[in-house]
């Protein structure tokens, strides 16, 4: 059975077409003509670049990242399968990412959230509570985690669904979940502490 | 299992926050150990990730469509040269079609020099930029010469080679309005088949089908065409003669064959050979 890319013209005089389309008629439209490509940016836009933003905890670097994503995309849309439009945007989004990590010296929240965890520095557990308390965000979090547990928990925080981050990861949808729910049973374990060592510190006040 | 972890705990947590992306509010998931779903909430509600300022997103808008625009050449009065002609014949337009040329023996320049192997070249028009220089009256005694296309240079391209010259009768012409010229690149994957309907760059042709001609021309490959209107197809054999076909009839293309027809009208290409065209 063939594959039919069966395209719909958009009817004249509606203001807008492609809300009525779905994903993958997008996709396979915007191949064609470059300007529904809008479409697929204005769906996608807001998404990537929270995704960059929580990744590089930088406003200039994000609007730089989310650039480099789209033109990227743009340019390989020949290549994007028009029904995995998504984790196809956030393969190139993650490659950007990692890219820009590279090159980035390491953000403050990170460099904290690292000290958080440095065992030569001894912390109490009175300490690491106040401190989580005082930083407490999502990057505080994340930091304490593996690359790849972060990697996956930053695509799942962007919306996508675990079989979508298998595809954008390069992983099995096996391998995405063993690693999803080790990195949850990790901040489980993380935040279990934090909240005894701050009882533990209320108590003896 | 080598991990250690129950699976279906695993499934669980991922199901849980598969159901939440996708906006269910709060899902019920069996074997779901409440405690990682209580992490799971957590973890969404610190994401303190920003959104982009509104000037950003137009800005970048802008500039991404402005850069995947630069394929569509406005040929409106200011690029376009007219004359009359010196015998009064009606000369129509002439459409040199050139490609930039890869230093590699043979024609296998092609492969590496565009991934497309069905290339379109679309003449269209609209309504409002030739104004009165162009009236429908002075038409037929003038020549419009529109200059090559010339891709951007890559790196090892060295020269350029001419593939069609088609010479169009003046009544393909448009008659008023701004004229367009896009050239676009599509590949037909293995067993893909896809309708070309009337062209609609919404950018460049916003209120109808675009009249004009439309110019296909294959650079590798095989492909069927069945069109609703008749056309006419060019061997790549060197003769360069025009072989009228009749709407509804299926044709097979291969490397160097080109088809003219109708802008406003649609066609179903496919590809039943084993590699992209």
């Amino acid at each position: 059975m063939p594959n039919r890319l069966q395209i719909p013209l958009p009817a004249t005089g509606r203001a807008s077409p492609e809300a009525d389309l779905d994903e993958a008629d997008l996709v396979a439209i915007a191949k064609r003509d470059r300007a529904a490509f809008a479409s697929l940016y204005r769906r996608y836009v807001e998404p990537v670049y929270r995704y960059c933003d929580r990744c590089l905890g930088n406003r200039d670097a994000a609007e730089d990242a989310t650039s480099l994503i789209f033109t990227k995309a743009l340019a390989a849309l020949a290549t994007c399968r028009d029904d995995r439009f998504r984790s196809w945007l956030f393969t190139i989004a993650h490659n950007v990412i990692v890219d820009m990590r590279r090159e980035q010296q390491p953000w403050e929240p990170l460099t904290a959230a690292a000290n958080l965890m440095d065992g030569t520095r001894q912390r109490s557990p009175e300490a690491l509570a106040l401190a989580t308390d005082d930083a407490r965000t999502i990057q505080v979090l994340l930091a304490h985690l593996s690359a790849d547990q972060r990697d996956l928990l930053e695509l799942r925080l962007a919306g996508l669904t675990d079989a979508e981050i298998a595809r954008s990861l390069g992983r099995s949808h096996g391998a995405v979940r063993t690693s999803q729910y080790r990195a949850i049973a990790r901040l489980r374990a993380l935040v279990s502490t934090s909240t005894l060592a701050k009882e533990t510190s209320d108590d003896n006040r | 299992m080598t991990t250690g972890e129950p699976s279906r705990a695993q499934d669980a947590a991922g199901e849980y926050w598969d159901a939440l992306n996708q906006g269910v509010p709060r899902p019920v998931v069996p074997d779901l150990d409440p405690s990682l779903a209580n992490i799971i909430d957590r973890v969404r509600t610190l994401d303190d990730a920003r959104s982009p300022d509104l000037d950003f997103v137009t800005r970048l808008e802008q500039q991404i469509m402005e850069s995947s625009a630069s394929t569509w050449f406005d040929l409106s009065v200011s690029h376009t040269t007219l004359t009359s002609s010196a015998n009064g014949h009606r000369e129509g337009l002439r459409m040199p079609l050139s490609l930039p040329r890869v230093d590699r023996p043979g024609r296998h320049w092609m492969a590496s020099l565009v991934t497309a192997a069905l290339l379109l070249l679309t003449l269209v028009a609209g309504y409002a930029a030739f104004g009165g220089a162009l009236r429908p009256r002075q038409q037929d005694n003038m020549l419009v010469a529109i200059p090559a296309i010339e891709a951007t240079p890559a790196p090892g391209v060295t020269a350029e080679e001419e593939l069609l010259v088609v010479a169009l009768p003046a009544e393909a012409l448009p008659h008023a309005g701004r004229v367009i010229l896009g050239l676009l690149h599509y590949t037909i994957p293995p067993t893909a088949e896809g309708t070309w309907p009337p062209a609609q760059p919404a950018t460049v042709c916003p209120d109808a089908g675009c009249p004009g001609m439309e110019l296909a021309y294959v650079l590798e490959g095989s492909v069927t065409v069945t069109a609703a209107s008749p056309l006419q197809v060019v061997r790549g054999d060197g003769r360069g003669e025009a072989e009228p076909i009749p709407a509804g009839t299926e044709l097979t293309l291969g490397p160097g064959d080109a088809t003219l027809r109708p802008n406003g009208t649609a066609a179903d290409y496919a590809n039943a050979g084993a590699t992209p065209a």
